[in-house]
Order: C-alpha cells, then sequence, then structure tokens
C-alpha cells in the first residue's frame, strides 16, 4: 500500500466511523442535565437565560465582528456574571443622561442586529420609538428644564432615526415581502403606533413650548406657576384640544407642523423658572429651539412613517381577497382625509389670528404646536383642498384599485402644503432623518414666505444665535 | 459567521445560562471526537463513554475558567487525549488492535459485499499498521489525516509548537512509509 493509499483509507475510514444516534441523544440530553446541576447554571438568574435576548445580543457582538472576540466575550460575560446582571435591569430602565443610557441603546441596536426579518426589525424600533416617548415623559416630570433639554433631544433624534428606519424597511417589504399578511400586519401596527406616537410628541412639544414662552415673556407677568403634568393632563385645558389631531386618529401630516399658537401661552399652565441672567436666558431659549427644531423633525420622521404604512398597506389591501382589509385600507385614507382637512381649516385660521396679534416671526417659528404647518399663501390652501378634493373624489368611486391614487392624492395635498416646489426630495430642507422620502419633509418645519427653509437655522437666525 | 466567532457565542451563551448552546456544541463536534476516541480505544462502548466524559469536563472547563477561549475545537481534543489516557491508566487495559467483530462495530458496512471485503482488508490494514507506530507518532497521524487537523491546530491540541509539531510529522510519516513498504 503507498502512503497516498494509506492516507485515503485513513480519511475513509472517519467517514465508516459513526455513533449511533440513539446514543448521540442520550448522551447529550445527559449532558445537558449535568450543566443544569452545576451551580454556574443554577445561579445564573432566570433573566440571562432569556435566550431570545442574550443569544441575539451575544451573535450580534461576534457574528458582526464588532468588538474582536476576546473583547466581546469579556464584555458579554461582565455584563452577564452574577454581580452585573444588575447592570442590564439598570440599562433597561435608563433615562437619557444616566450613566447606562448608550448601554441600553446599544442593546437595543443589538437587538434589532439580530433579528432575523425585516417586519421583526420594524416591529422592535417601532417599540423602540415609543419607549423613547416615555422616556421624555419621565424625563418632563423629574428634570429641571436646563437638565433635560439636551436628553430629550437626545431621545428624540434616536426616535426619528428610529422611525426613518421603519419607514425604509416598509418600503422594502411592500416591495419585497412575499407574504401579505405579514406586510399588512406589520404596515397596520406602524400605522397605528405612529398615529399614537404623533398625538403624544404634540403633546410634549406644547409643554416644551409653553415651558418657551415663559422663558421669553417672564417680565410680562404672564405665567402662572403650576407643574408640568404629564403629556394630556391639562393640555386638555388649553385650547389646543380642540384643534389638536383627534387620538388615533390616522395620523395627518400637516397636524406636525409647527404653527405658533402665542395666545395659549398666556391661558396654559406653565413653569415659571428664575433664570440667572438675561444671557443664560438667552442661551437657554436658544438650546430650547434647537430642541423644538429637533422635535420638529422627530414629527416629521413620525408622519413620514405614517404615511409610508399606509402606502404599504393600501397597496396590499388593494391586492388582497380580504374584505375587512380592504375596508379598513379605505376606512385609513378617509380619517386621513379627514385629518388634513380639519388640520388645513385650523392652520388657515391660526394664521389668521397670528397675523392679527403681530406676532414676530421668531415667536411664530418656535412657539409651534398641534397645529399643521403654516400655509404661507392662499394658493397653496386651496391647491391643498384641491388635491385633497380630487383624493375623495376617487375614493367616492369605491374603487379599490385606484387606492393607490388616493393615496397619491395625499401626498401631493401634504407636499404642496409643505410649500415644497416639486414633490422630490429638496435636501436643503430636509431633516438629516427624513432621507429617501419622496416628499420634502418641511412639513413641519416653520417655512419664509413659502419657502422651504432650514427650521434650525431660521430659529437661530431670528434669535441672532 | 465564522465557526470560532460562533463557538465563542455558543460559550459565551452556555456560560450566560442557555444551556441548550453548549448542545449546539456538542452536536457540532461529537462526531470528529467520538471518531478520534474510537482510533484509539478501538471498542464503541468505552467510546462512547470517554466522548461523553471529554464534553462534560469541557463544560466543566469552560464554566470554571470563564475566560476566553480561542480554539473550542483544539480543546476538546486536548481533553480527549488526555481522558483516553486516563482510561487506559484507570482501566489498565492496553490498546487492542482491531479484531473482526470490532472492526464490524464500528465501521459501517457498505451494501456491496465485495467492495465491503475490500474496504474492511483495507481498513484493517491501517489500523495495524497504526498500532505499530508509537504513541504520539499514533496520535499526529490520526489528527492530521483522519481528523484533517492543521499543524497550528495540532500544536494547540498537543501544546507544542508548529515547528515542533511539523519536525515530530514527518517523523512519523517516515516510520509510517517504512511499515507500509513492509506489508
Amino acid at each position: 500500500m503507498r502512503f497516498s493509499r494509506f492516507k485515503k483509507q485513513l480519511a475513509a475510514s472517519q467517514i465508516a466511523i459513526s455513533s449511533k444516534e440513539s446514543w448521540r441523544l442520550d448522551a447529550r440530553e445527559a449532558l445537558l442535565a449535568e450543566i443544569r446541576k452545576s451551580h454556574v447554571w443554577q445561579e445564573a438568574p432566570a433573566v440571562v437565560r432569556d435566550r431570545a435576548f442574550f443569544s441575539q445580543l451575544f451573535h450580534t457582538l461576534f457574528a458582526q465582528a464588532i468588538l474582536k472576540p476576546a473583547v466581546a466575550f469579556a464584555l458579554i460575560f461582565s455584563v452577564v456574571s452574577y454581580s452585573s446582571v444588575s447592570t442590564v435591569h439598570a440599562a433597561r430602565a435608563s433615562l437619557p443622561g444616566d450613566a447606562l443610557y448608550l448601554v441600553k441603546l446599544g442593546l437595543e441596536s443589538a437587538q434589532v442586529g439580530v433579528a432575523f426579518s425585516e417586519s421583526k426589525k420594524a416591529e422592535l424600533e417601532i417599540a423602540f420609538a415609543t419607549s423613547r416617548i416615555e422616556e421624555v415623559n419621565q424625563i418632563l416630570k423629574q428634570d429641571t428644564r436646563a437638565a433635560s433639554t439636551p436628553h430629550i433631544e437626545q431621545a428624540m433624534k434616536r426616535f426619528s432615526t428610529d422611525l426613518n428606519s421603519v419607514q425604509k424597511r416598509l418600503e422594502k417589504m411592500g416591495q419585497e415581502e412575499k407574504s401579505e399578511e405579514k406586510v399588512l400586519k406589520i404596515s397596520k401596527l406602524v400605522n397605528d403606533t405612529t398615529t399614537k406616537l404623533e398625538t403624544d410628541l404634540l403633546v410634549i412639544k406644547e409643554q416644551l413650548q409653553d415651558q418657551n414662552s415663559v422663558l421669553e415673556a417672564p417680565k410680562a407677568g404672564k405665567t402662572d406657576v403650576s407643574s408640568i403634568d404629564a403629556p394630556g393632563a391639562d393640555s386638555g385645558n388649553t385650547q389646543e384640544s380642540a384643534v389638536r389631531p383627534v387620538e388615533n386618529e390616522s395620523t395627518e401630516a400637516s397636524a406636525t407642523s409647527t404653527q405658533t399658537l402665542a395666545g395659549i401661552s398666556t391661558t396654559t399652565p406653565v413653569v415659571a423658572e428664575e433664570v440667572a441672567s438675561p444671557e443664560d436666558a438667552q442661551i437657554q431659549s436658544a438650546a430650547e429651539n434647537d430642541l423644538l427644531a429637533t422635535l420638529d423633525s422627530a414629527l416629521n420622521a413620525v408622519d413620514q412613517a405614517n404615511i409610508k404604512s399606509l402606502e404599504v398597506f393600501v397597496g396590499k389591501a388593494q391586492t388582497s381577497k380580504s374584505e375587512t382589509v380592504q375596508q379598513e385600507a379605505v376606512d385609513k385614507i378617509q380619517k386621513k382625509i379627514d385629518k388634513m382637512e380639519k388640520n388645513i381649516d385650523t392652520a388657515l385660521s391660526e394664521k389668521a389670528r397670528t397675523t392679527a396679534q403681530d406676532a414676530p416671526p421668531s415667536a411664530t417659528i418656535t412657539a409651534s404646536s398641534t397645529q399643521p404647518v403654516l400655509i404661507q399663501t392662499p394658493s397653496a390652501s386651496s391647491q391643498v383642498q384641491e388635491a385633497i378634493d380630487e383624493a375623495k373624489k376617487i375614493l367616492d368611486t369605491k374603487d379599490m384599485g385606484q387606492l393607490g391614487q388616493v393615496v397619491e392624492k395625499v401626498k401631493e395635498a401634504k407636499a404642496i402644503a409643505e410649500g415644497a416646489e416639486k414633490p422630490s426630495q429638496d435636501t436643503e430642507t430636509t431633516n438629516p432623518s427624513t432621507s429617501g422620502t419622496s416628499t420634502p419633509s418641511a412639513f413641519n418645519q416653520k417655512t419664509d414666505s413659502g419657502k422651504s427653509s432650514d427650521t434650525g437655522t431660521s430659529v437661530q437666525e431670528s434669535f441672532g444665535s | 459567521m465564522s465557526g470560532k466567532f460562533s463557538d465563542q457565542f455558543l460559550i459565551a451563551s452556555s456560560i450566560a445560562g442557555d444551556e441548550q448552546a453548549f448542545g449546539t456544541l456538542y452536536d457540532k463536534y461529537v462526531e470528529d471526537i467520538y471518531r478520534f476516541v474510537v482510533m484509539r480505544v478501538r471498542n464503541t462502548h468505552q467510546a462512547q463513554d470517554v466522548t461523553a466524559e471529554v464534553f462534560l469536563k469541557a463544560w466543566q472547563y469552560v464554566s470554571s475558567q470563564k475566560k476566553y477561549i480561542k480554539d473550542f475545537r483544539a480543546l476538546l481534543y486536548r481533553i480527549a487525549r488526555n481522558v483516553v489516557i486516563d482510561h487506559y491508566r484507570s482501566s489498565q487495559k492496553e490498546m487492542t488492535a482491531f479484531d473482526e467483530d470490532g472492526l464490524e462495530a464500528v465501521v459501517d458496512t457498505s451494501s456491496d459485499i465485495v467492495e465491503n471485503i475490500q474496504h474492511k482488508d483495507d481498513m484493517r490494514l491501517v489500523f495495524q499498521t497504526l498500532d505499530q507506530l508509537s504513541d504520539d507518532h499514533k496520535e499526529l497521524i490520526i489528527l492530521r489525516y483522519a481528523q484533517d487537523l492543521s499543524i497550528k491546530e495540532i500544536a494547540g491540541v498537543q501544546g507544542k509548537t508548529n515547528g515542533a509539531v511539523r519536525v515530530a510529522l514527518h517523523r512519523a510519516i517516515k516510520q509510517l512509509k517504512a511499515l507500509i513498504a513492509d506489508t
């Protein structure tokens, strides 16, 4: 026998030698039983045995080679060791500004990273976006204005990022996902959730605007001292309730705009704070205007995600065999249209009121609230109404095949209301968080004479910062 | 995910409390280790016992050390070597050659009788030749040509340098060729 043949036979022997499956399975069970008896396993808290979470986290850190293997291993082990399990709990409960908040965001990213489908990723991201709102509400209950501003901004930026990601995933799923059921499920979830998120976000924005108004006019004696309650607690007493989007209605893009309600600041309970000096007040005010700009971006991201979810839902509903689904699509569009019309009316009335009060442009820009975008020109509002009327006309035909056109009309109306010159994205006016959308994202930004501009810039310019 | 990355992930998960992760490692390596052990102990039941012990010891090691293990596969082979040695020390048995029944027990027979006979004859010759090698040389030949480990991996298993393994393997092949030439 030659050596080459010997090697072949030796290699072949390995293939020929195999254990019995019954033995392998029995031995496996015996091994795992021994592992479960070990003190290492016994002392691992139940939460650590959450395979869905930790396995995914580990998989991400290793599979994506985020860290060198030895470092990743050390990090993971330190996180899950007995003395550090509380770290994970603490991270999950942390708020923006806390030491572990970045760990929390990292854990969320890891969860998304290992999710196996676009649907699951979108589901996680929309849930995390909801968490951001909850965090901000907690902050508003706890922190002073000065301390909370950067933290809220941090949460809102992450919020926008997550929602923009959701929007992209919806787009992808609408085109690539073969399962109609999955697409309908996730688009419905996103649509319903973004409606709620918009409402919550508008309340938050309102609270912050009220605070800002107090800061701007502390000498005017217009402020009342009260505590800021949880969103929605006192806001029903204000004038905004009449024009705030109805809860759980389809999100109206225009409702996320930043129209001023200067008059409201005089009637709404706000927090009055002492400021150290006029310079500090100005700095604080500028910071809060930046925050409001971030909130506008967040509102825009919500709006974009909501519209995209409606578009995807309708797209699938058109070809669905379920009449229930089709009717649901019609209902969603109808609600959307109704909301747009309502907000247009409100925007026009607010515009008239603002003009009558001769409010300065800065106040107009900053004291945005739950109102639709400020439609600068009568012709724009009539064009918006025309687009909406066309949408309603198509909807009245009850032709499922034309539902997509209705959605397009809705988008067109939104684009006109934003003052965009063309439906394609205008990078100068678009918030960084709204990439990938076909309609300009200036809907929630203040516009100057029908010209789109960056809200942050215009705000800064108006305050001279 | 590369093999070694997945091993690290599974080890970390198992230490964290996910015993099924270690089960996955078991599934991945049990056949390799079993075959290696069979080549050493030449008995099915003993090979099963030794193999089971190898994985239990591997768990005890990783769970007690709780440190980064660069090459889990090499660790398993290292443990297997030691368990086999301990097995023979404790039982005071010597490694026996494959007899007809022993070979039948571990080798999968093919349906073709003619091929089966030739196959078994060749395999018997291989095993008999291996038995004439020294323990160290036998292990090297098995790890290199039966288990298909690289020089670097063998070095990790045996705790030697790459150069030392290369030299030892060269000597083992030389001895083997001499034995083959005589058959």
